[in-house]
C-alpha cells in the first residue's frame, strides 16, 4: 500500500514545469537523433550529458532519459520508409516494414511501428514499477553464466531472423561473429587482427556497419532507376491508413505482450545488450506465426513485434543501472554517468534512500514513450510521402546524410570510408538474397558471449551451465528451437 | 674592433633572449586566445575520467580563452587517446588527461598498439592519484590479507583487463607476498565485479581509494589492506600493507613499483614538440586551477578529489617506472602482469 | 549472377583464411584469443564451401533457385536482371564521388558541390539543384557544426 502511495507521489512529481520543459526539448531532440541514419541514441546521450552539469536530480536525469527513450521510435521510421535502420537496433524493423512501404503501405506501417512503440514503453515502464521494490534479488538471479547463455539464445535466433534460406542466414551471422572478433579482446588485452591500424585497435563499429549494409544498397537501388521507395499506391497518404496501422497492434494483443516481455527481460540483463531484443522478438513472433512464410515480405506483425520489445528494453534496461549501477544497455552507461555528475550513487543503498526518484524517473519514461509516439503519429502521413519521392532526389541526399551522421557519430573519417566497404559487401548480399538482420544480430551479440564464457569458465568450471537459473534458459531455448518441430508432434498426437 | 663587433653581437643575441624569454609567456597567452583546444580523455562520458574533465573545462576556458572541444576516446585499452596525443599537430593545442597506469603499462611492456613515448610526451600536471586499496568478499576464504598470503586455496580476484589498474595491483601483491591467485578479467568496470562480488563469482578486488570508499559502505566488501607505505585518509583503521607484513627488500620493491605505477594516475599531458613558452604556459595556468581551493572542496564533495602534482614529480615517476627497469625485470613484471595468474 | 554466386562464398572463404592465418602464423596468438576466430570462421568455411557445391551443381538457368530467393527476399528495389553491371557500376562511382569532394572541398562546401554535380547530372532542373543543395549547405553548418558541435573538416584538403 504504502507503495502505491509512493507511485502516485512519483506520478505527481513530473508535472513540474522544469520537468516537463525539459521533457519537451528532449523529445524532439531524441526523436532526430533517431530518424537520421548514423546519429544514434548514444551520441544524443554523449551530446546532452554536459547540459546536466549543475541541474537538479529528476530535471537532469529526465532530460537523458526522455531522449533516449524515443530515439528507436524515431529510428523505426527511417527503418520503414527508406529501408535504413535509423539507429541499429532498428534493423530487424526493416525487414518487414520496408516491404510494407515499397507496397505503398508506409503509412500503415508507421502507425504499427509508433503505437507499439508508444505502448512497448509502456509496458517496460509497468514492469519496472513492478519490481522496484525488489530490484536487487532481480538482478542477482543473474550471473555471468547466465548472461552468457541468454546471448547464446539470441544467437541461435540468426537462422530465423530474416528472409532466405537458413542456409544463407547461418553465413550471414557467422560473418557478423567473425567481424566482432576484430579489435581489442577484453579478456586477454591482446588487439586481435588489428593489422596495425589505430581504426582498427577497437574493431569494427556498428555503426558504418548497419548503415553501409542497409543504406548504401538502397541509395544504389534508387539510384539506378531513379524511381521512388513506393512502386505502388498513392502519394497522398491519408491519415486514416496510419490509424489502421495503430488499429492493427491491438488487434494482435497476444503478439504485442509476448514481444515487450521479451524486450523488457533482455534490458533487464546487463551485458547481453538490448540491441538484441528486438531480433529475438522479431524471431519469436515468426515461429509462432500460422504462416511464417509470409514474414519478410510485409508483414504488419514483423513490425509490431520487433518495435514493441525495442522501448520495452528501456523499461527492463533500468533496472539493473538502478539497482547496482550496471547499465543494462549502452545508453543507460551514459544515463549512469548523469547519476554520477548529478552527485547520485546507483546501488543498493540509492534505492532505498532516493526509492522516490526511481519511481519519478518510471514516470519520465512513460510520458516520453507515449508523447514521441503521439507526436510521430501526427506528422506519419507527411513522413509516409518520402516514399513517393523520386529517387534521383532522394538517393544523393540519403547519401550526404549518411555521410554526415556517420562522421558524427564518432568523429571519425575513416567511418566513412567503411561504410561503402561495407556498403559494397550490402549490396552482394542483397543481389544473391543474403539476409543483412543475422549479420548485425551475431555482430552485436559476440563481444558478450565471448567475454561472459571466459569468466563463466574460470569462475565455475566447465560445468557452470548447471546452475539454476542455467538450467531454465537452456530450457527455454531447446523449447523455442525446437518449437516447430514441438508444434508438429502435438498435431500428430492429435490426431491419433 | 673585431672584438667590439662580437660583443656587440652578443649583446643583441643575449638581449633578444631575454626579452623572448619574458614575452614568451605573453606570447603564449595570446596564442591562446580565441584558439580551440582539443581536451582528450580516454574516459567515456559520465565516467571519472570525463567528471574531471568536464569540471575543469569551464576553468580552462575562463582563464585562457581558449574554446575547449572535449573528445572522448576510449578503446584500445585506453591507449588510442595517447596514440592519437602523441601524434598530433605539436602546437600545444591537443591535450589528454591521461589514464597513468595503463599508459606506463602499455610503453613497459611495449604491448601492440602503443605508439607513443611517454618520456618525451610533455607532462602539464596531475589532477589526481590514489592509493589502491584490496578489498575481500563475504564468500572470500580469508578474513585478512595475512592468512590469505599463508592459506592453500586460491583467491579469485576480478579485474577488468590485463592491462588495468585493477589487474596491475593484484598480480604484483600476489607474487610478492605469494599468494595463491587465480584471476579473471573481463568485467566491464568496478561496478560489474562489484555485483560479481556479492554474487560469489569472484572473492577479491583491488580498487582505487575512492572506489573503495563507496563500494564498501554496505559492508559486502570489507578493505583488508592499503597498496602503500602511508594509510589511505579514506581508510585511517586499515593498515597498509608494509604495517601487516615484514616484507623483505625484494617483495618492498614490487610494492614500491607499483607506488610509483599509481603516482601518475589521473595527469594532463601533451605531445612531443611542443613549443616550451606554451608548454610552460599551460604548466602554470593548470598549476592555478587545480590548486585553487574552492575548486579543490567542490571536486571533494564530489567525491572526485584533486591532489595535484606539477611536471618534475610526474617526469620523475614516469622515469621511475620506465627507466630504472633492467630487461630482466622487464621481462618478470610482464610474466606477472599478463601470464602468471591466467593459467 | 551465377558466377557470383560462386565467387561471393569464394571470398568470404579467403577473407576468413587470411585473418585466421594472421593470427596463427605472423601474431601467433594464444588459444584463448583464437577460440572464437576458430569456431566461427571453422564454420563460416564449411558453409560457405557448402553453398558453392550448391551453386555449382545447380542449373545454370538465371530462373533457378537462387533467384526464387532472392525475389521473396527484401525485393530489392530494382530487380537484379533490371539493374545491368553497367549501370551499378556507373551508380557506384557516382555515389563513391561524395568521398573525395568531401576531402578535396571539405564538409560545408563539398557537399552541396556534390549534390548539385548529382542533381544536375541526373537531369534535375537547376531551381531545384541549387535550392536542395543550399538546404544541404545550412544543414551541414547549422545543424551539424554550429548545433552539434560535429569536428567536420571545413576546410579542403582535410583541414579542419
Amino acid at each position: 500500500m504504502e507503495y502505491f502511495a509512493l507511485l502516485a507521489d512519483g506520478f505527481l512529481r513530473i508535472w513540474r514545469l522544469d520537468v516537463l520543459l525539459v521533457m519537451l526539448a528532449a523529445i524532439p531532440f531524441g526523436l532526430i537523433f533517431g530518424i537520421v541514419p548514423g546519429l544514434s541514441g548514444l551520441s544524443a546521450l554523449a551530446i546532452l550529458l554536459p547540459f546536466t552539469y549543475g541541474m537538479e536530480p529528476l530535471p537532469g536525469l529526465a532530460l537523458l532519459l526522455a531522449a533516449h527513450a524515443v530515439v528507436y521510435t524515431g529510428g523505426s521510421v527511417t527503418a520503414i520508409v527508406l529501408g535504413i535502420p535509423g539507429s541499429p537496433p532498428n534493423a530487424a524493423t526493416v525487414l518487414d516494414g520496408y516491404p510494407m512501404a515499397r507496397n505503398g503501405l508506409g503509412g500503415r506501417a508507421i502507425g504499427a511501428a509508433l503505437a507499439s512503440s508508444g505502448l512497448g514503453g509502456l509496458f517496460g515502464v509497468l514492469v519496472l514499477v513492478a519490481v522496484l521494490p525488489v530490484l536487487e534479488p532481480i538482478v542477482l538471479l543473474f550471473g555471468s553464466p547466465e548472461t552468457f547463455l541468454l546471448a547464446v539464445m539470441g544467437i541461435t535466433f540468426i537462422a530465423v531472423v530474416g528472409e532466405g534460406t537458413v542456409e544463407k542466414g547461418l553465413i550471414a551471422g557467422l560473418l557478423g561473429i567473425f567481424l566482432a572478433l576484430f579489435g581489442y579482446q577484453p579478456v586477454t588485452s591482446v588487439p586481435r587482427f588489428y593489422f596495425d591500424s589505430d581504426y582498427l585497435l577497437d574493431g569494427f563499429r556498428i555503426i558504418p556497419l548497419a548503415l553501409g549494409l542497409f543504406a548504401i544498397p538502397e541509395i544504389v537501388g534508387l539510384s539506378v532507376k531513379g524511381r521512388s521507395v513506393a512502386q505502388r499506391g498513392d502519394a497522398h497518404v491519408r491519415f486514416s491508413q496510419v490509424v489502421e496501422g495503430v488499429v492493427a497492434v491491438f488487434r494482435h494483443p497476444l503478439l504485442f505482450l509476448k514481444s515487450s516481455a521479451i524486450g523488457a527481460v533482455v534490458g533487464v540483463v546487463p551485458g547481453v545488450g538490448g540491441e538484441t531484443a528486438p531480433f529475438v522478438a522479431y524471431a519469436a513472433a515468426k515461429q509462432s506465426s500460422r504462416t511464417p512464410e509470409t514474414f519478410g515480405s510485409g508483414e504488419i506483425e514483423g513490425v509490431i513485434a520487433p518495435e514493441s520489445a525495442n522501448n520495452a528494453k528501456e523499461g527492463g534496461a533500468l533496472v539493473p543501472t538502478l539497482a547496482f549501477g550496471i547499465p543494462g544497455s549502452a545508453g543507460m552507461a551514459i544515463l549512469l554517468g548523469g547519476f554520477l555528475i548529478l552527485g547520485l550513487e546507483p546501488g543498493p543503498e540509492f534505492m532505498r534512500e532516493h526509492m522516490d526518484l526511481g519511481v519519478g524517473l518510471a514516470m519520465v519514461l512513460a510520458f516520453a514513450n507515449v508523447a514521441a509516439a503521439a507526436v510521430m503519429i501526427l506528422f506519419a502521413p507527411w513522413i509516409a510521402r518520402i516514399t513517393f519521392l523520386r529517387g534521383h532526389v532522394l538517393a544523393p541526399l540519403l547519401l550526404a546524410v549518411v555521410v554526415l551522421g556517420t562522421f558524427a557519430s564518432k568523429n571519425n573519417p575513416m567511418d566513412v570510408v567503411y561504410v561503402f566497404v561495407f556498403g559494397a559487401l550490402g549490396y552482394v548480399m542483397k543481389i544473391l538474397g543474403y539476409s543483412r538482420a543475422p549479420l548485425i544480430l551475431g555482430f552485436v551479440l559476440t563481444g558478450a558471449m565471448e567475454t561472459y564464457l571466459h569468466i563463466s569458465i574460470r569462475t565455475y568450471g566447465l560445468f557452470f551451465f548447471t546452475r539454476p537459473i542455467s538450467l531454465i534458459i537452456i530450457a527455454l531455448l531447446v523449447l523455442g528451437l525446437g518449437w516447430p518441430f514441438f508444434k508438429r508432434l502435438f498435431a500428430r498426437w492429435r490426431r491419433t | 674592433m673585431k672584438f667590439d663587433r662580437a660583443l656587440c653581437f652578443a649583446t643583441v643575441i643575449v638581449t633578444a633572449l631575454m626579452f623572448n624569454s619574458s614575452a614568451g609567456a605573453a606570447d603564449a597567452a595570446e596564442f591562446y586566445r580565441g584558439k580551440t583546444l582539443l581536451f582528450m580523455t580516454p574516459g567515456s562520458p559520465g565516467g571519472g575520467y570525463d567528471t574531471y574533465m568536464r569540471e575543469i573545462i569551464p576553468l580552462l576556458e575562463k582563464k585562457t580563452g581558449v574554446t575547449v572541444l572535449p573528445v572522448n576516446e576510449p578503446g584500445g585499452g585506453h591507449l588510442l587517446a595517447v596514440n592519437k596525443t602523441y601524434a598530433a599537430a605539436p602546437d600545444g593545442l591537443t591535450i589528454l588527461l591521461t589514464d597513468g597506469e595503463a599508459s606506463l603499462l602499455g610503453q613497459l611492456l611495449d604491448a601492440p598498439g602503443a605508439r607513443y613515448d611517454l618520456l618525451k610526451m610533455n607532462w602539464i600536471g596531475r589532477v589526481n592519484s590514489e592509493k589502491r586499496v584490496i578489498l575481500f568478499t563475504k564468500s572470500s576464504p580469508y578474513k585478512t590479507i595475512v592468512e590469505a598470503a599463508k592459506g592453500s586455496t586460491p583467491l579469485k580476484f576480478g579485474t577488468t583487463g590485463k592491462t588495468d589498474a585493477t589487474n596491475i595491483g593484484a598480480t604484483l601483491t600476489s607474487h610478492a607476498l605469494g599468494i595463491k591467485a587465480s584471476i579473471v578479467t573481463g568485467y566491464k568496470g568496478s561496478r560489474e565485479f562489484v555485483r560479481a562480488a556479492i554474487q560469489g563469482e569472484v572473492n577479491a578486488i583491488c580498487l582505487s581509494e575512492s572506489s573503495s570508499k563507496r563500494f564498501s559502505k554496505g559492508g559486502r566488501l570489507t578493505p583488508v589492506t592499503v597498496l602503500a607505505r602511508e594509510r589511505s585518509e579514506l581508510f585511517p583503521d586499515v593498515a597498509t600493507i608494509f604495517e601487516q607484513f615484514k616484507l623483505s627488500d625484494d617483495q618492498a620493491w614490487y610494492f614500491d613499483y607499483h607506488e610509483a605505477f599509481a603516482e601518475i594516475g589521473r595527469s594532463i599531458v601533451s605531445g612531443p614538440g611542443v613549443p616550451a613558452e606554451r608548454v610552460a604556459y599551460l604548466r602554470k595556468v593548470f598549476a592555478e586551477i587545480l590548486n585553487d581551493a574552492e575548486f579543490k572542496k567542490h571536486m571533494a564533495k564530489k567525491r572526485r578529489p584533486i591532489s595535484y602534482a606539477d611536471a618534475a614529480k610526474l617526469d620523475k615517476s614516469a622515469k621511475a617506472v620506465l627507466g630504472s627497469v633492467s630487461g630482466a625485470r622487464k621481462k618478470e613484471i610482464r610474466h606477472i602482469i599478463m601470464d602468471k595468474y591466467f593459467q | 549472377m551465377r558466377r557470383l554466386e560462386i565467387i561471393f562464398p569464394a571470398l568470404l572463404i579467403a577473407f576468413v583464411l587470411l585473418v585466421v592465418g594472421a593470427g596463427v602464423f605472423y601474431y601467433q596468438y594464444s588459444f584463448t584469443v583464437m577460440r572464437f576466430p576458430y569456431v566461427s570462421g571453422g564454420l563460416l568455411i564449411l558453409l560457405a564451401g557448402w553453398r558453392i557445391r550448391n551453386a555449382l551443381a545447380a542449373p545454370s538457368s538465371p530462373a533457378d533457385g537462387s533467384r526464387a530467393e532472392t525475389e521473396s527476399e527484401t525485393a530489392a528495389i530494382a530487380p537484379p536482371p533490371e539493374e545491368s553491371a553497367r549501370e551499378v557500376l556507373l551508380t557506384g562511382l557516382w555515389l563513391l564521388g561524395i568521398l573525395p569532394a568531401v576531402w578535396i572541398f571539405g564538409y560545408p562546401a563539398g557537399i552541396p558541390l556534390y549534390l548539385m554535380a548529382y542533381f544536375r547530372g541526373h537531369g534535375e532542373r537547376w531551381a531545384v539543384s541549387i535550392a536542395l543543395s543550399l538546404v544541404a549547405l545550412a544543414v551541414t553548418y547549422f545543424v551539424f557544426i554550429l548545433m552539434l558541435k560535429v569536428r567536420l573538416p571545413v576546410l579542403p584538403l582535410g583541414f579542419s
